[in-house]
């Protein structure tokens, strides 16, 4: 069974291909994912690995958050492939991928943050292999919220120091990291086959306003 | 080979998808509208306009697909906008073409929005006569062009400021009129007299626009007024951009040898304008071609039909956003 994991809510645009949870095609291999163009990696991808398009199963796309343009690019790209192909689309957060990074490296709660506007951000809340939470607002006033009653955390994104000095009693540990790998996307994807959809349902980004519904 | 292409815009505000064959016979038309979304805002507030987007467009491609009974293998090419428009907007229209396209083994091609507003007027019958002039009034854009057929064209002059359709919004939103502007405008104009002698930018010099000053004037004249009369404002300011317009036109139907004077955009749905102008073509002896209203807004028929151009001229523009196209390019 063959996956096509689409990523494109960080900084980075990313294409990975899959069989059966093995990876044998990822963009950032071949210094792809500054071009932001995702024609250049889907048809990269389909020359190296010699596979036609309508080979492909399902695509697992990262619905974000993130950069808000971007994000549309990637989903509007597996949706309609997605369609016109008559296979599943399955959606995955951003924040989740973070977290199920940070879970594998440390077996610790995860707090993974993407910027917004107007001084906002997305938080996840990453703890026993699954996203428990997703809320938006100030730092300052989610972080002490998510992280009431743990003593170690795992922080991924754009706010690691911020976190840090605004819990200087609890045991921090930074990732290093800024968003999740999206080899993730067809690794794990037993994790995400179970949320496929199709038409007429499709992959939608997340925002605040999707939060808060 | 296939007669049909699928076209895809999303531009601006309006997520539309059509499928037109070569001979501009609309096989479907679908336009899934924004304006609930950005009335409360009196004006287009792009990142809502992309969120919109990105909801409406699969099931807008499907709609079209159904209305018009065709299967993808039917269809001979993607047209899809490249620009000029919102940057965010034509990245979920182009995408959406690109994985289309990838999945149906399509070829894909990027359009240029204005090619397709020229292409407008012979959507569902041939209407335009070449030589033509051709007026561009909408939301976005505002020009003259001489085509010497329906793929040469060389501009005459364009707007140095505002669109003439984003001045309409712009004193529909004084007038404290629903967005967008336009529709509105006109009709209040018609229940009011030009009493009020509002400036016409550049009206002696050349075949370029100016509507920046005009709007300002407007904004001046109600910020001095203790009690304006909205409706004779409105028919002052419509008075006013009805004679730049004509003038104008009539000057580049003097100056280039023109069969026919074509009026495209969404301002071509005025019915001040197309009374204006039926005058001026009957006074100059030159047929008038105005497409149906419904044409004369954005819509993603214009947008296929300009597809079989470029297939015609074997002009395989890649679907990558273009924001600063002119009318000159493909």
């Amino acid at each position: 069974m063959l996956t096509l994991g689409i990523s494109t809510s960080s900084g980075q645009f990313a294409l990975v291909l899959g069989e059966d949870n093995k990876l044998i095609f990822d963009s950032d291999d071949f210094q792809l994912s500054e071009k932001k163009d995702i024609s250049i990696l889907i048809s990269t991808c389909l020359e190296f690995t010699k596979i036609s398009v309508s080979s492909i199963s399902n695509i697992i796309a990262d619905i974000g958050p993130g950069g808000t343009s971007r994000v549309r690019t990637g989903i509007a790209f597996a949706n309609s492939l997605a369609y016109s192909l008559g296979i599943a689309v399955c959606p995955v957060s951003s924040l989740e991928l973070a977290g199920i990074e940070a879970w594998d490296n440390y077996a610790r709660p995860v707090i993974s943050t993407v910027k917004s506007i107007n001084g906002n951000a997305y938080c996840g809340f990453f703890n026993n292999n699954k996203l428990i939470s997703i809320e938006y607002g100030t730092i300052n006033n989610l972080i002490p919220h998510l992280a009431n009653g743990l003593e170690e955390i795992v922080v991924v994104g754009y706010h690691r120091e911020l976190i840090k000095s605004l819990l200087p009693t609890k045991k921090i540990i930074d990732s290093g990291s800024l968003y999740g790998n999206a080899k993730i996307l067809v690794e794990k994807s037993y994790l995400f086959l179970d949320r496929a959809i199709f038409f007429p349902k499709f992959a939608i980004p997340i925002n605040e306003k999707t939060i808060q519904r | 080979m296939s007669d049909i292409v699928l076209g895809i815009e999303t531009s601006c505000d309006d997520t539309a998808v059509a499928l037109v064959n070569s001979n501009g016979q609309v096989l479907s038309s679908v336009i899934s509208s924004q304006i609930d979304v950005h009335n409360a805002y009196g004006g287009i507030y792009p990142e809502f306009a992309a969120r919109a987007h990105i909801l409406s467009i699969l099931p807008t491609v499907n709609e079209a697909l159904l209305r018009a009974n065709i299967k993808p293998e039917q269809i001979e090419a993607i047209g899809v906008t490249r620009g000029p428009g919102l940057i965010s907007s034509l990245l979920v229209g182009i995408n959406t073409a690109v994985g289309l396209g990838l999945g149906w083994n399509k070829k894909v091609i990027g359009i240029n929005h204005l090619r397709g507003h020229l292409r407008s007027a012979d959507l569902e019958q041939q209407r335009v006569e070449y030589p033509a002039i051709i007026l561009l009034v909408s939301g976005g854009h505002t020009f003259l062009a001489y085509m010497e057929s329906s793929v040469n064209i060389k501009l005459l002059g364009s707007t140095r400021d505002d669109s003439v359709g984003e001045t309409y919004d712009k004193v529909g939103r004084m007038l404290g009129l629903d967005y967008p502007g336009g529709p509105a405008v006109d009709r209040l104009a018609s229940k009011g007299n030009p009493s009020i002698s509002f400036p016409r930018p550049l009206l002696k010099t050349g075949l370029e626009f100016s509507f920046s000053g005009l709007k300002s004037s407007v904004s001046r004249y109600i910020d001095s007024c203790k009690k304006p009369v909205y409706e004779d404002i409105a028919a002052s300011f419509v008075q006013s951009v009805m004679e730049i317009l004509i003038k104008k036109s009539h000057l580049a139907l003097k100056s280039y040898p023109a069969k026919s004077f074509v009026i495209v955009g969404g301002v071509a749905a005025s019915p001040q304008l197309r009374a204006e102008a039926a005058k001026l073509s009957q006074e100059l002896n030159i047929q008038l071609s105005l497409p149906p209203i419904h044409w004369s807004t954005d819509n993603a028929a214009m947008i296929a039909l300009a597809t079989f151009d470029y297939l015609n001229l074997s002009m395989f523009k890649e679907p990558i956003p273009e924001l600063q196209l002119t009318i000159s390019d493909f």
